[in-house]
């Protein structure tokens, strides 16, 4: 794929019943891009990236993922794509490395190839020593590491990431936000959803604010700041909460 | 802070009926009608028991004594964190010393279903063992003991395993030792009730003796000194009754001070275990004593599988039920003692009864099954896989049965038909299975109160209807080729039926595998999306 997007979301609707989760989401991803999709609870984040990765049906819209149409050719649109989802349900009782082995030798990949990148990853994820452990033993940082991994094995050209910070301690999130910059330095393009608006000021090349499963803004990050903190311009967007001062004045006020 | 505790354990009772439903309500009822049964049973057995002579009385209660220790100790191993709210190191963060908290946590733990059905037993004890003569007195103190140290011992026990109840080995065993527990207790009385019944017309039973011996054993249990107390005070021998009754207190004393320390320690140290993960092994996922699974999607499913159904506490529990389904009529149809050579043809028993149990071969996947959608859609090799696992598993119970029954009869006469049925049987039922499995999945919950069990009320049916219409309709499409088998004895039509069997089975599951690929192929998300709605 020369030239294109990496990803291509035209008119992508998702409904469940009478409440309509994602409403027409229009959204272009730069190949080689840090893209960030930012969103309160409940905003249709989790849902749009199952729809983009092929995990979902959506009810009306296409996906373009690095020139493949994902919703008509969907084996060849995963072979290129690597997903890491924000309820990271894995086989939890492989060891670490054989749920490695067990995604590699589901994308057809040769046994001496998933060895030596298995290797690598977990020596970079700081996993070898915990290879030979059942996932269900690992901490929550330890899990989404060895989802990162699971993802990345097969080389994606593009990387859906569904929070992959959360529930993450500071030095599993460093190790993450490393390899992932890696892996766009060589010209692979990553999206990952997050409501922390730091992170995604730090990494991303370019954000889209979905609220209320519309885009309401996107492009590169300082078009979408304009010069204000990412956190103003997200909050303003979305509708700020009541201040919280007036109420709890007996908070820390107790002698008991 | 004794009533404090206490109020709370009735408190915490009194929840137990009003939550989760009906079926919290269900819960408390049956747990008091079990423990009232119990209670006034084997309260009312003490009560019959006056007419003994001493020696059988003095047994009796030393068996009974006993069972109720076990039950005491073992019944909250194997039902952990049944009542959470007074476990000892949950209690750590109240600012509370354990001389203050033991009597509270006795007397807790007596005010339950269990102390219930307890003091129901020793009320029977005193009123059936207890002698017309100040030793009554004896007996009354030794109860007393009995029940002390049945809470003490069961609260020593808890607080002592209270930090590894939360681990997940520990629940892996636990969820796994309260079935078979329950199915140990159910065969020991099958097997003391087939002992009573005589062998001969005329003759006495062995229960007698049995229980003779189970006497001399539970006679080494710490329940034996007040046993004994209450036995000799019957027999009027005071001086052993009080030596016994001096023995029971100071046990009473002794597991209470062991408590006291084991509850200093879980109040005072880190409740949780921290520490590195360690397990570098590279271990493969297809295991080399299978070298037959190949190295792709295939065979790693096939290996997944294989390693879950070990590893997974539900699984090995499926497993086992499925055993049960294909085992018992073949005890039952004395495999391992008849020399009847027909009787190979029980080799199709496990096969029948592993693939009619595989009707929900996705649901123990649940949620994770994302990840082979993610790698793209390939149903045929991911119910191939765990197809060619079910095989993996179910061919060496074949085997095993074939054999035992080839040498009983010492004839191999019906080897290959046995064989023959058991493929053919296989076959037709995994063919239905795979269609069941994705026409209805289920995702199976996560961390069940019982593995043996479907999870949510009302689920029942929805995972056991499509084992049984497999079962069934198995069994009708495979019966015309039983009874010929049954009923011919010749070379030729044995050998014809034999591979109508083969050919039978492998047509069914071809069918009924291509079905539920056709089916799936276009639908991986819908079917993510059925295994990923929560089960509890």
């Amino acid at each position: 794929m020369v030239g294109g997007p990496a990803v291509a979301l035209h008119g992508l609707v998702k409904r469940y019943d009478a409440k309509v989760a994602v409403a027409g989401v229009d959204l272009e991803v730069p190949a080689g891009t840090f893209f960030g999709l930012v969103g309160p609870n409940g905003a249709g984040k989790t849902t749009t990236l199952r729809m983009a990765t092929g995990l979902l049906r959506p009810d009306a819209g296409t996906v373009v993922v690095d020139g493949v149409d994902v919703w008509r050719d969907v084996v060849t649109a995963k072979a290129r794509m690597g997903v890491l989802p924000e309820e990271l349900r894995l086989f939890d009782r492989l060891t670490g490395w054989e749920l490695l082995t067990y995604n590699g030798l589901l994308r057809s990949m040769a046994r001496e190839v998933i060895d030596a990148r298995a290797g690598e990853l977990l020596d970079v994820l700081g996993l070898r020593e915990a290879a030979g452990v059942m996932v269900v033993d690992y901490s929550q940082g330890m899990r989404k590491k060895i989802g990162l991994a699971c993802a990345l094995l097969h080389a994606p050209r593009v990387l859906f990431l569904d929070e992959p910070f959360e529930s993450v301690d500071p030095v599993s999130a460093r190790t993450i936000r490393s390899v992932l910059q890696r892996f766009t330095a060589g010209g692979a393009t990553v999206v990952f959803s997050s409501h922390v608006m730091e992170t995604v000021e730090r990494l991303c090349d370019a954000v889209a604010i979905l609220h209320a499963g519309r885009i309401v803004a996107a492009g590169p990050i300082d078009e979408v700041r304009g010069g204000r903190p990412l956190e103003d311009v997200f909050v303003q967007l979305v509708g700020a909460s009541p201040d919280a001062g007036d109420g709890l004045k007996w908070l820390g006020s107790s002698s008991a | 802070m004794a009533r404090v505790l206490l109020r709370l354990k009735l408190r915490l009772l009194w929840a137990g009926l009003r939550t989760g439903g009906g079926r919290g309500a269900v819960g408390f009822v049956l747990a008091l009608l079990w423990s009232l049964v119990a209670g006034v049973v084997i309260g009312g057995l003490f009560v019959l028991a006056r007419t003994l002579d001493a020696r059988p009385a003095t047994d009796a209660t030393a068996i009974a004594f006993a069972v109720v220790l076990l039950g005491w100790v073992l019944g909250p191993v194997v039902v952990a964190g049944s009542e959470g709210t007074l476990e000892s190191d949950r209690l750590a963060l109240f600012p509370l010393s354990r001389r203050q908290l033991m009597p509270g946590l006795l007397l807790a733990a007596v005010a339950g279903f269990g102390g219930l059905a307890t003091v129901l037993i020793l009320v029977g004890a005193v009123i059936g063992m207890a002698a017309p003569s100040p030793l009554a007195l004896v007996t009354v103190a030794a109860a007393a003991c009995h029940l002390l140290l049945c809470a003490g011992l069961s609260r020593l026990v808890t607080t002592a395993i209270s930090g590894a109840v939360r681990t997940r080995r520990w629940r892996d065993v636990a969820l796994f030792a309260g079935p078979l527990l329950g199915l140990s207790v159910n065969v020991a009385i099958q097997v003391l009730t087939r002992a009573a019944i005589p062998t001969e017309p005329g003759q006495p039973g062995h229960a007698a003796g049995l229980v003779r011996g189970i006497a001399t054993v539970a006679r080494f249990f710490p329940s034996a000194p007040a046993a004994l107390a209450i036995g000799y005070a019957r027999a009027g021998r005071i001086g052993l009754a009080l030596l016994s009754l001096v023995a029971a207190a100071a046990l009473v004393v002794g597991v209470v001070a062991l408590w006291g320390r084991v509850l200093d320690r879980v109040l005072t140290s880190a409740g949780t275990r921290g520490g590195r993960l360690r397990g570098e092994a590279r271990r493969p996922l297809i295991p080399r004593w299978l070298p037959f699974l190949p190295a792709n999607r295939l065979g790693a499913v096939a290996a997944k599988e294989l390693r879950l159904t070990w590893r997974d506490p539900r699984q090995r529990a499926a497993l086992l039920a499925a055993m049960f389904i294909g085992f018992v009529p073949a005890f039952s149809l004395r495999v391992f003692t008849s020399t009847n050579p027909r009787l190979a043809l029980a080799a199709a028993l496990p096969a029948y009864a592993l693939a009619s149990t595989a009707t929900n071969q996705y649901g123990y996947d649940g949620a994770a099954h994302w990840t082979n959608v993610a790698a793209g859609d390939d149903p045929a090799a991911d119910l191939g896989g765990k197809n060619l696992a079910r095989l993996v598993i179910t061919a060496p119970f074949v085997a095993l049965l074939a054999a035992v029954a080839v040498w009983r009869a010492s004839s191999l006469a019906y080897l290959v038909p046995g064989v023959a049925l058991a493929a053919g049987a296989f076959g037709m039922n995994l063919g239905f299975a795979d269609i069941a499995s994705v026409v209805a999945p289920l995702p199976m919950p996560d961390n069940p109160s019982n593995v043996f069990s479907a999870g949510n009320s009302g689920r029942g049916l929805a995972a056991v209807g499509p084992t049984l219409g497999v079962l069934f309709g198995g069994l009708v499409f495979s019966a015309p080729l039983l009874i010929v088998l049954l009923v011919t004895s010749s070379p030729a039509v044995l050998s014809l039926a034999s591979m109508g069997c083969v050919l039978w089975g492998a047509g069914g599951w071809w069918l009924g595998f291509g079905y539920a690929v056709r089916r799936s192929l276009p639908r991986q998300p819908e079917l993510l999306a059925a295994l990923s709605t929560r089960a509890t």
